[in-house]
């Protein structure tokens, strides 16, 4: 070798290449089987699922196992101690009546709670892309704006005008009548509350069994009272009152929860009724979207005009099947869009990962929850306002269940390193506190709609919330977030 | 340059996409299924005005049929609550009966009218009754200059196949 030419190469070291590697390549026999996962395992709303996929209810399950208790003891006490009396005393109809009116309350009560309330599905990348783009296009310049470009739509139907919302968590324009549950953090077609009761939503896929439920719940409640009473008075005729009731404890214990369930229950049955009749939702009711109230031109534009028809629909219409699949398997990514050939594909799809996709949508949504950090408050959006609970004008007793329905935009779930997530989670478990709290009494007034009215999860309420020292790290912390995102 | 009628496999195998097309829904009669018949602009060199509003007019008449309120739903509904709701664990509803029928004349169409043209239409099921999504496929074979398929010529070869 030449010297001059072996200079340089003296120069160069050579270091050992490590032979050993770390990978997971190293036993052949650790080949990672990817299990062809279900549907419901990635489900991103914030739901529960029972055998493998069948049964779905909300999160919080705790107050469907107490209504599940109540009922179950309540009709077991009355079949055990006081059906044989009356069956023998007046006559053997009333238990074969109470148990069907028992096995009716829980096929209903079952059904409605394990059933698929009507989710809507959220929006997949490319469709939430191609929206965006669109409300770019009809709202002139996205970048730059003051305030966040409105995200509603206005669809007349039947001569009433309908004001469709975006939600910023599913990323579609909610159809007529959906709203989304910020419990359970999805968007439900025909929206009418959310009830702890039956641990699930109830919106247009299982409004009938709920309404079931409650009727019957109703009449089993009344057979119950009536006949307890009948059997305490019958004996009292024979053995005096006193004694009446130490011979059958039970029904002491059965006519004070029956009691105090006939007031809530029949009440909330003669609500629903009203609502059916007049095709409403809670949610429509509550808020007054169609009384005469807001003007002599508003009527509810999906009324069929007379009671019989509503009440038709409502119970005997067609049932639309879940949209959701929660039983079906993932299918692996569909072809994403190549080179973008113009710049209608640009939006998020120039890579073939479905990942990179999320995080332009992340930015996307980033940008909007910064303009709304810098919107000062008196520039908030009026159809924010319109979500606001006015305070319900009707007491207590029809709506102990119609305390949740609250229909607000959640912040979107998928943003992570954000600390706006972190920010509005602040507010979140405060929320979830009042709204634990009213679960356990439900037969007081619904005093806390107007508590939560208060603190409601919109953008830029929340911004407001927080006080202009916070905005500072807030943008700072967003900004960490967005260089986070974009390094990957 | 001879046009190629491609068929719905191959479409899948060789072609790419390019954009997607989404159809929304027509919330102008409540909340009943229907779908915008306005054509829209990226499919105006793909498939005529006429066979596509065909489509999405044969898909709407199909969820009003579906959604229909009459005899045999009420019939249907009061079977179903006498029967406590169990009579769907055996039978099927009359809307699941016409979801299959959706998706099979989808598939039809597919086959015989949007695939020749590049496009591919998607069960509005899949996507939550939101949308009719239509790809729109540029075929990588034709243009034979580049792989990476957004070649700007591809109208010429899926134009010809139209037939205008």
């Amino acid at each position: 070798m030449p010297p001059g030419g072996g200079g340089p190469m003296k120069d160069c070291e050579y270091s050992q290449i490590s032979t050993h590697s770390s990978s997971p390549m190293e036993s052949p026999h650790k080949k990672k089987k990817i299990a062809a996962r279900r549907k419901w395992e990635v489900f991103p709303g914030r739901n529960k699922f029972f055998c493998n996929g069948r049964i779905m209810m909300a999160r919080q399950t705790g107050v469907f196992y107490l209504t599940l208790i109540l009922i179950l003891v309540t009709s077991g006490l009355f079949f055990a101690f006081d059906c044989p009396y009356l069956a023998v005393k007046i006559t053997p109809a009333i238990p074969v009546v109470g148990g069907i009116l028992f096995f009716f309350v829980m096929g209903t009560l079952l059904r409605t709670s394990f059933s698929d309330p009507g989710v809507l599905p959220r929006a997949t990348p490319d469709e939430a892309a191609d929206l965006e783009r669109q409300i770019d296009i009809a709202n002139g310049t996205s970048s730059g704006g003051y305030r966040p470009p409105p995200r509603t739509k206005e669809v007349i139907i039947n001569g009433q005008t309908v004001k469709l919302k975006y939600c910023f968590t599913c990323k579609i324009f909610r159809p007529p009548r959906a709203s989304h549950c910020s419990l359970c953090d999805n968007c439900v077609e025909r929206f009418d509350h959310h009830c702890p009761w039956v641990g699930n939503c109830v919106g247009k896929r299982n409004y009938r069994f709920f309404y079931m439920f409650i009727l019957s719940l109703s009449f089993l409640t009344v057979f119950i009272f009536a006949f307890v009473i009948t059997h305490v008075i019958l004996r009292s005729q024979q053995a005096g009152f006193l004694n009446a009731l130490k011979d059958s404890p039970a029904s002491v214990l059965e006519a004070v929860v029956c009691f105090f369930s006939v007031w809530s229950i029949v009440g909330l049955s003669g609500f629903h009724t009203y609502l059916i009749s007049s095709n409403q939702t809670t949610n429509e009711d509550i808020k007054g979207s169609w009384s005469n109230k807001r003007g002599k031109e508003n009527y509810n534009p999906y009324s069929y005009g007379n009671i019989f028809t509503n009440c038709c629909v409502a119970l005997c219409g067609p049932i639309s099947p879940s949209l959701i699949d929660r039983r079906g398997y993932i299918q692996p990514d569909t072809p994403r869009p190549a080179a973008p050939s113009n710049g209608m594909a640009a939006y998020g799809a120039t890579q073939s990962q479905s990942d990179t996709c999320d995080q332009d949508q992340c930015i996307q949504s980033t940008k909007f929850v910064l303009q709304a950090a810098a919107t000062p408050l008196l520039q908030s959006e009026p159809s924010l306002a319109s979500d606001e609970l006015h305070l319900p004008g009707k007491p207590g007793l029809g709506t102990p269940c119609a305390s949740l329905t609250l229909g607000q935009p959640t912040p979107p779930s998928s943003m992570p390193n954000l600390a706006a997530e972190a920010a509005l989670t602040d507010i979140l478990p405060l929320k979830e506190e009042h709204v634990g709290h009213q679960f356990l009494t439900p037969e007081e007034a619904p005093s806390p709609p107007g508590m939560l009215a208060g603190s409601p999860l919109a953008h830029s309420r929340t911004m407001h919330v927080l006080g202009l020292a916070s905005q500072d790290s807030l943008h700072e912390d967003s900004v960490r977030g967005l260089v986070k995102l974009s390094s990957v | 340059m001879a046009t190629e009628v491609h068929n719905l496999q191959e479409l899948r195998r060789s072609a790419s996409l390019a954009t997607k097309v989404f159809i929304q829904r027509d919330y102008s009669d409540g909340t009943i299924c229907q779908f915008q018949t306005k054509f829209p602009p990226e499919l105006d060199s793909r498939i005529e005005r006429q066979l596509f509003e065909e489509t999405v007019k044969t898909l709407n008449s199909f969820y009003a049929e579906a959604e229909k309120i009459g005899g045999s739903s009420y019939l249907e509904g009061c079977l179903a609550c006498a029967t406590a709701y169990f009579i769907f664990l055996c039978m099927e509803t009359h809307y699941e009966k016409v979801l299959k029928k959706i998706s099979r004349y989808i598939q039809e169409q597919n086959e015989k009218v949007f695939a020749p043209r590049g496009l591919l239409l998607t069960d509005p099921v899949e996507r939550g009754m939101r949308v009719i999504e239509i790809s729109i496929y540029e075929d990588q074979c034709s243009s034979g200059s580049s792989s990476s398929g957004s070649s700007s010529g591809s109208g010429s070869s899926s134009g010809g196949a139209g037939g205008r």
